[in-house]
């Protein structure tokens, strides 16, 4: 007979305790991986996040630099720079560190031109504006691909005329019933006297610079007016103290007038049609219209250059010095005192007087620039309302106009005198005379770079 | 029977202690990773806050002192009162600290919240909070030739970002981010 044994455990549980927590046990270890993986993984991610915020930081590093190194190493239409020279090929630094294992590395271009394409952007021309494009990549601790920062920065060339406006590096007088619809700038007095008129106002550099009649009781004693107020009032938005960055006021010589060695005076006469009553002295740069005497000067489409050491148009008569259609005419008047020496003693000055005129059929004053190198004087006196259309540009000279003259453009001079009838006017054209000196660079757009984008200056 | 309990109890204790080991490290790294990457975040918008300040004003108002402690950011403050600043792994990569009375950047950041100060501060963010310390140094570009300014072409913002933890957990070391700033137009 079969017995039945209930106390006996069945076959199929020997053994089973340990296996299950063996699987049990895989089964931890695999979760603890997992969990373990992960957090490596968040570890690593955030180094490198780290990393390439660094790196960002370092980029803008390598873009700042290349903007400042194009500043002071101004290179020309041709070149580019690397690390420290202007250059025509090779147009990057080596990487260069920024210490913390941070290292930047920059290229630059050659100016842009119209259509191509930088920090996204397709370029368009800027008026006497010079465009590049600058690619930096920031590497901290090699963790790649770095990060790559693009800009575009501009440099427009100085304007002639940073004032908007009469500028009298020592002086400016407005005397009589004179309105100036324009910024009158001086780094020492700036008067007013008569009736004068200050519409826009004036600016000074201290510590030289005043302006006379002082507001309060002075002013109230004469008749002179700021923006159309006068009396004992001020009108503080338009009596301006210059910045300290912004003094003193500064007007170099272009270098790149003309001389007596480098001129087109050989025109006179020739392509440029004198006729009437002058006198032309070649050789000494001396030239009178007087009369009926007429001279055209210029030819359209470009810039022609004259140099004199003495031009008067009067005293007598009404002698005509036209600017051709089209033309861009620059004057310079050469300066007695200036070694080695090719003007004689007591020339050195441009006069209009009486009935003579100039015409400048442009209307433009842009046209027509007037430049001194000694003291002068310019004097546009008498016009009996004629006006003239110019860029007097004079920092040693003295410049007088005076009569019921009317004047468009603008005017740098050392001392500076607007009197008795003179009409002035300002003109933005003006904008387009510079000095040829690149302002520096500055940034006119930016962008971050898809990682991993260009072998070297792409973006 | 009872030894093979024994041994699977055994077996299962020494796996669930690894496990609540295990985690626990991947807690602490998790939470390491999470001060670093708001570490990170801070410095890269102080650099950003620091970048917009007028150039002339960007200066230590005053000259920060040296701290004995390797994880102070001031501890790379020159001793001797040379008011320089250790930028760089190497005791020479040192610049001149930029200290004007009227600079924004101040020395330390004590009692400065970062919700109302540009500069150094104390920052707050979430259940995280640590300070920020901000140092402005004059840089020379040895590189770029007999055309530039002899020195002081630059100024190096640097940025060193601690966070505060409790007793007995693992402190990160300072994130540190520095850029050069030109002057500009």
């Amino acid at each position: 007979m079969r017995h039945l044994n209930f106390k006996r455990r069945p076959a199929g549980e020997a053994g089973f305790v340990l296996p299950s927590a063996i699987i049990v046990l895989f089964v931890i270890t695999l979760l603890t991986g997992a969990a373990i993986a992960v957090a490596v993984q968040t570890s690593t991610s955030t180094t490198r996040d780290s990393n390439v915020k660094a790196e960002l930081a370092a980029a803008e590093a390598g873009l700042q630099v290349a903007s400042y190194r194009m500043s002071q190493l101004k290179p020309g239409e041709t070149q580019c720079i690397n690390g420290s020279e202007a250059v025509t090929s090779s147009c990057n630094n080596s990487p260069e560190s920024l210490g913390n294992s941070a290292t930047f590395q920059y290229w630059t271009t050659l100016p842009l031109k119209a259509g191509e394409k930088c920090a996204g952007r397709t370029v368009e021309t800027i008026s006497v504006t010079t465009q590049r494009c600058v690619t930096s990549e920031g590497l901290v601790n090699s963790v790649k691909p770095g990060v790559r920062l693009q800009t575009r920065v501009t440099s427009a060339e100085e304007s002639l005329f940073s004032v908007k406006g009469v500028v009298g590096l020592k002086k400016v007088l407005v005397s009589g019933s004179v309105e100036v619809p324009a910024v009158v700038a001086s780094n020492g007095e700036i008067l007013g006297g008569g009736s004068a008129n200050f519409a826009r106002g004036f600016e000074i550099c201290p510590p030289e610079g005043k302006f006379k009649p002082a507001a309060g009781v002075e002013r109230n004693a004469s008749g002179v007016k700021i923006g159309g107020v006068g009396g004992m009032l001020s009108n503080p938005p338009l009596e301006k103290t210059r910045s300290a960055s912004e003094c003193p006021i500064k007007a170099p010589l272009p270098s790149t007038h003309a001389t007596a060695a480098s001129n087109e005076d050989s025109r006179i006469g020739v392509a440029d049609k004198l006729e009437g009553t002058f006198t032309w002295n070649e050789a000494k740069y001396e030239l009178n219209l007087k009369g009926t005497g007429k001279l055209t000067l210029g030819e359209s489409g470009r810039t022609t250059k004259y140099f004199f050491c003495n031009l008067t148009l009067g005293p007598k008569g009404e002698a005509k010095l036209k600017i051709a259609v089209g033309a861009k005419v620059e004057i310079f008047i050469g300066s007695p005192e200036e070694t080695p020496k090719v003007c004689a003693a007591g020339t050195g000055t441009f006069e209009i007087a009486g009935g003579s005129n100039v015409e400048n059929e442009a209307k433009n004053p842009a046209a027509l620039l007037i430049e001194m190198g000694g003291k002068g004087p310019f004097t546009f006196t008498n016009g009996g309302g004629k006006t003239l259309e110019a860029s007097i540009y004079a920092p040693n000279a003295q410049v007088h106009m005076e009569g019921g003259v009317k004047f468009k453009g603008g005017i740098v001079g050392e001392e500076v005198f607007l009197e008795n009838g003179t009409n002035y006017e300002w003109s933005e054209e003006l904008a387009s005379l510079t000095n040829g000196n690149p302002t520096p660079y500055g940034r006119k757009a930016w962008e971050q770079c898809t990682p991993g984008s260009g072998a070297s200056e792409g973006c | 029977m009872v030894v093979e309990v024994l041994i699977a109890a055994l077996v299962l204790t020494v796996g669930v202690l690894g496990l609540i080991g295990a985690f626990d490290s991947a807690r602490k790294l998790t939470l390491l990773s999470e001060r670093r990457t708001a570490m990170a975040h801070r410095a890269q918008l102080e650099i950003e806050r620091l970048q917009v300040i007028p150039y002339s004003e960007l200066a230590m108002a005053s000259a920060p002192t040296h701290s004995t402690e390797a994880n102070n950011p001031d501890y790379y403050v020159k001793e001797g009162g040379t008011n320089e600043y250790q930028y760089g792994a190497a005791g020479t990569e040192a610049e001149t600290l930029a200290i004007e009375g009227t600079g924004a950047v101040s020395a330390t950041p004590t009692g400065r919240s970062c919700a109302e100060k540009v500069g150094a501060c104390e920052w707050k963010d979430g259940l995280l909070s640590g300070n920020v310390y901000d140092f402005v140094t004059w840089h020379t570009d040895k590189n770029c030739g007999a055309k530039c300014p002899a020195a002081e072409n630059y100024k190096r913002l640097t940025v060193a970002v601690t966070v505060k933890v409790p007793a007995g957990n693992h402190e990160p070391t300072p994130v540190r981010v520095s850029t050069l700033l030109a002057k500009p137009n």
